[in-house]
């Protein structure tokens, strides 16, 4: 045990020394930390616009005066947790209005200020561990064992009672206790600057992810540290043993997962959105024919309004003052049409969530082929510990929203406001045969500008699905990470059981 | 002796397992690249045809009555480029089209399929190979050349001889261009015959001058790489720091400054959201509805009857609002696109960034590509309503009152037929090669500029380079 206490000794002092760990261990520190500090400020630029949507969508939702323009915004808050890995945060929209005659969907991001940048790599702190952690990993054990084979000192080791296996941990533990310095305190000083930033509030359970997606960034860097410790038992000198690090380096980070992303998304067909769109238009021409079909087939007679306005699938939206038969036409036309509308936009519903599913499939295709490498495994945790993941990001929030849309639509349904009320303020009593029965004063009571707000006090709110602290999918990538380093341990140790300690010539 | 120094370099490179690997890489990735953009070009092909068959169509529908085809709504989408397995671009992420017609443009759109739920990813196309791949070979073959001969002892072997260092830096230059072309060129050739095999795809002269023009601006790009190797091999004594630091200017040069330029850029050209030029919008058409003498007025009685002066209350309205609307959306871009301009710019710091604009620029796609469709649908829209706006003057019978309001304004106007084939139509056209080197000299000069830079610091400091 001394022996190997005094090995792990040795490779800490000896790797902290080192100009390669000093300087990597530097561009690393300040890369991370400018990584989070982009997103960081990111984030509250679109948390300051969530702020205004917020308020104005509480105003929106105050203002409707008849249950056809109930609209219920939901507003999807950016994840404080983006810094660290942002998924599909600020891809996917950001609001979703529930209205009862439109099938929930994500409306585009108002949060976005330029799509065009798109162009360039935006870093969150797991792509940042997983482009520079993964590269100090292989470069600074590298030349360990090779090296120390190259110079001889490896036989003058082993010279002593010394275990290889011991030897092997030594070298994992320093180069691992090593890197997991500049990596802590990435983390550390991000946690610190976010923790003092009031613009960014932060739970005590997100605080736990933070530190869970911590924990798989250190099995990512030691899956790494394996690796090379693999290639350097193998090796037979040092710069060998560097270089093919890096060649597996660049394979495993930039090629390999390029390659197979750029296949699957040009070879797994998906329709485009203006396709999606064409299909969506073709549904809603079907619908109204629907809803038109079980209209009351007398129709409203010659109407004179006092204000009108017809919304979607000829539906009446908002009336001031009519005939009482037009008045009824209508109560009759939204009682009819409102179930088939809603069967209707359950069509809606349904045709974009498959086409979200094709996008999803077409993803998971790609994923497949990356599901053992540890970068993305790192990733993938990350985003899906963080909330960011498309899954919870958007199918989730989806669903949760036509779940909502259900909710509200039975709510209006128990108020009776599938008739008169879905357009008109008018009570039954004040209705007259014509216009002209009505005198000025009703008139000018019942004018849509004049009508009372709703009161939507016992109104069923939305809540958000809730999700676990660690979800299991996340758990599953982590494990997955932690079965990737037990078998390069046992493969490192393995080579390096059968390598020969003397320098070959 | 320069011969003698490029044959023995050679010998060194040519048989070893790295030449093995880099050129089975860059075949692997040039037969992807091949592949893919065949089916993406004829995807894409087949889409555009689609609508530009739509479009003539709904032309030729709506051509009955010049008052229909003014609210006809055409699609313009950038056909793919034929080019395009030189540098994708990030087509993936930017739009391709637009709609318009007579009285308003919509904001560019995703005229093809755009996953969402992918994180961004980079095509293996030519650019992705030479700044991703070749750069990091050319890294890997040069990084030792001076401090590993060094280590070894040859260096001063070889310097006993009667030999000017600057012969054994072009030796060295040379021999390891040679060594990195050959298998860039293979793949390249490979990926020529594939996109040749495609029916659907004929270069044209245009096409094989600009990629010949590319291979050039390709072998200074490798170049570039190598001499920075060559430097920082003259700037140590062991090839293990060499490599530590090419290292790091690789992840400097290839992945942070591309990296971060944005956000410098950011915060150099503020641009609001959508969300907030929303509100303003709405803010400045309430603020045109103020100040205007404008009427709301409608009667159903008044169509068909010259327009009284309500009527052209209404219309001066409905044009101040669609003029503004234009005006308005056309400023918000071009604001995002100055931001973007930056961006570009500061990420033309790094050389890696300017080859991948430059090969944007040969390729006309990505983000310069989609600024160019731009310029050209702006134009085709003036040069479509111009043809409009003559029809409408010619006809003695119309009231030349234009609005957008279909329902209200369409008996103001000619009702006069138009024959389609005299309808200007939209076609794109791609850059020419005395445009694309208008575009891209200064770029590539840039990158000579590099290359001299880099050999005089090498020279620099090779002639100190102490060889023991």
């Amino acid at each position: 045990m001394s022996h190997f206490n005094s090995l792990l000794r040795h490779e800490l002092r000896q790797q902290f020394h080192s100009l390669k760990f000093l300087t990597l261990g530097a561009f690393a520190v300040v890369f991370g930390l400018l990584s989070l500090y982009v997103q960081t400020e990111d984030y509250k630029s679109r948390k300051a616009v969530y702020d205004e949507e917020i308020i104005k969508a509480e105003q929106q939702l105050n203002e409707a005066t008849v249950y056809s323009r109930l609209t219920v915004p939901i507003i999807v808050p950016p994840n404080p947790l983006s810094p660290f890995a942002k998924g599909v945060d600020d891809k996917v929209g950001n609001r979703l209005d529930i209205n009862p005659l439109e099938a929930p969907h994500f409306k585009n991001a108002a949060q976005k200020q330029n799509p065009f940048l798109d162009i360039f790599e935006a870093f969150d702190l797991s792509t940042a561990v997983h482009i520079l952690f993964s590269v100090m990993a292989l470069f600074l054990v590298g030349d360990t064992i090779a090296g120390e084979r190259e110079a001889g000192t490896l036989k003058q080791v082993f010279s002593n009672c010394i275990l290889k296996s011991q030897y092997f941990l030594a070298k994992y533990l320093g180069t691992l206790g090593v890197l997991a310095v500049p990596l802590t305190l990435i983390f550390l000083i991000g946690a610190l600057a976010m923790l003092l930033d009031p613009l960014i509030s932060i739970s005590t359970s997100q605080w736990l992810t933070v530190l869970m997606i911590y924990f798989s960034s250190v099995a990512f860097v030691s899956v790494y540290v394996l690796i090379g410790l693999a290639l350097s038992a193998r090796s037979s000198s040092a710069a060998q043993a560097s270089l093919l690090g890096l060649m597996l380096w660049i394979a495993l980070v930039f090629i390999y997962p390029n390659a197979t992303r750029y296949l699957v998304n040009n070879t797994v067909a998906v329709p485009s959105s203006d396709e999606m769109a064409a299909e969506i238009r073709t549904i809603e021409t079907q619908i109204a024919d629907e809803v038109q079909a079980v209209f009351p087939q007398d129709g409203p007679g010659p109407a004179s309004y006092n204000w009108c306005s017809i919304g979607k699938y000829n539906l009446a939206s908002i009336i001031g003052a009519t005939h009482r038969q037009v008045f009824e036409y209508h109560k009759s036309a939204v009682e009819r049409g409102i179930p088939v509308a809603l069967d209707g936009l359950d069509r809606i519903y349904q045709a974009r969530l498959a086409h979200k599913r094709q996008f999803a499939r077409q993803r998971e295709t790609a994923m497949a082929f990356n599901r053992f490498l540890p970068g993305q495994l790192l990733t993938e945790s990350a985003s899906k510990m963080a909330g960011t993941h498309y899954t919870s990001r958007d199918l989730q929030i989806l669903e949760g929203a036509k779940s909502y849309h259900r909710q509200l639509t039975d709510y209006i349904r128990q108020k009776g406001g599938f008739g008169y009320t879905f357009f008109t303020q008018m009570p039954e009593t004040a209705m007259r045969t014509r216009l002209s029965d009505y005198n000025g004063d009703v008139l000018e009571a019942y004018l849509p500008s004049n009508y009372k707000n709703l009161n939507l006090e016992d109104m069923p709110l939305y809540t958000p699905t809730s999700r676990a602290l660690i979800p299991r999918e996340s758990l599953i990538d982590f494990m997955a990470l932690i079965l990737i380093n037990l078998i390069f341990f046992i493969l490192g140790g393995l080579l390096f059981s059968r390598s020969d300690v003397r320098a070959r010539h | 002796m320069l011969k003698t120094l490029i044959e023995k370099e050679l010998r060194a490179q040519l048989f070893t397992p790295r030449m093995a690997i880099t050129t089975t890489v860059i075949v692997l990735i040039m037969l992807v690249n091949g592949l893919i953009f065949n089916l993406r070009f004829n995807q894409g092909m087949t889409k555009t045809n689609r609508e530009t068959a739509a479009t003539t169509q709904g032309l030729q529908e709506n051509a009955s009555s010049l008052m229909s085809l003014l609210f006809y709504e055409q699609t313009l989408i950038k056909q793919p480029s034929p080019l395009g397995f030189i540098a994708n671009g990030n087509e993936d992420v930017l739009p391709n089209g637009t709609k318009m017609n007579y009285f308003t443009e919509s904001p560019l759109g995703h005229f093809k399929s755009q996953n969402r739920f992918f994180s961004r990813f980079q095509a293996l196309d030519w650019t992705f190979l030479l700044v991703y791949v070749l750069s990091f070979v050319c890294l890997a073959f040069s990084y030792n050349a001076f401090s590993g001969e060094k280590e070894q002892g040859t260096l001063k072997l070889i310097l006993s001889n009667n030999l000017p260092r600057g012969t054994l830096i072009l030796g060295k230059l040379f021999g390891l261009m040679i060594c990195v072309a050959l298998p860039f060129l293979l793949g390249l050739l490979l990926n020529l015959l594939i996109v040749e095999f495609n029916p659907h795809l004929v270069l044209q002269t245009r096409e094989w001058l600009i990629l010949l023009a590319f291979t050039g601006v390709a072998m200074l790009f490798i170049a570039m790489n190598l001499l920075l190797g060559l430097l920082v091999s003259s700037l140590t004594a062991r090839a293990s720091h060499s490599l530590n630091l090419l290292l790091m200017s690789w992840i400097l040069l290839a992945v942070i400054i591309p990296g971060i330029s944005w956000v410098s850029a950011r915060k150099m050209v503020p641009v609001p959201s959508e969300k907030v030029m929303r509100e303003r919008y709405n803010r400045d058409v309430e603020q045109i509805y103020e100040n205007g003498d404008y009427s709301w007025s409608w009667r159903s009685s008044w169509a068909g009857q010259p327009p009284n002066e309500t009527v052209r209350r209404r219309a001066a309205g409905i044009q101040a609002t669609d003029a503004h609307r234009i005006q308005f959306y056309r400023a918000y871009q071009a604001q995002r696109f100055k931001q973007t301009d930056r961006a570009v710019t500061l990420a033309k710091l790094s050389p890696f960034s300017l080859f991948r604009f430059i090969g944007e620029r040969f390729s006309d796609n990505g983000y310069l590509g989609l600024k160019r469709f731009v310029a050209q649908a702006r134009i085709y829209r003036s040069t479509v309503n111009q043809f409009y706006t003559d029809r409408d003057n010619q006809d003695t019978d119309s009231h030349h009152l234009l609005w957008n309001e279909p329902w209200a304004s369409s008996t103001f106007g000619s009702q006069r037929p138009v024959e389609p084939a005299s309808i200007p139509r939209f076609e794109y056209s791609p850059p020419t090669l005395s445009e694309i080197w208008q575009q891209s000299q200064w770029d590539i000069l840039i990158l000579f500029f590099w290359c001299l830079l880099l050999f005089a610091g090498t020279f620099t400091t090779f002639i100190r380079y102490d060889v023991r």
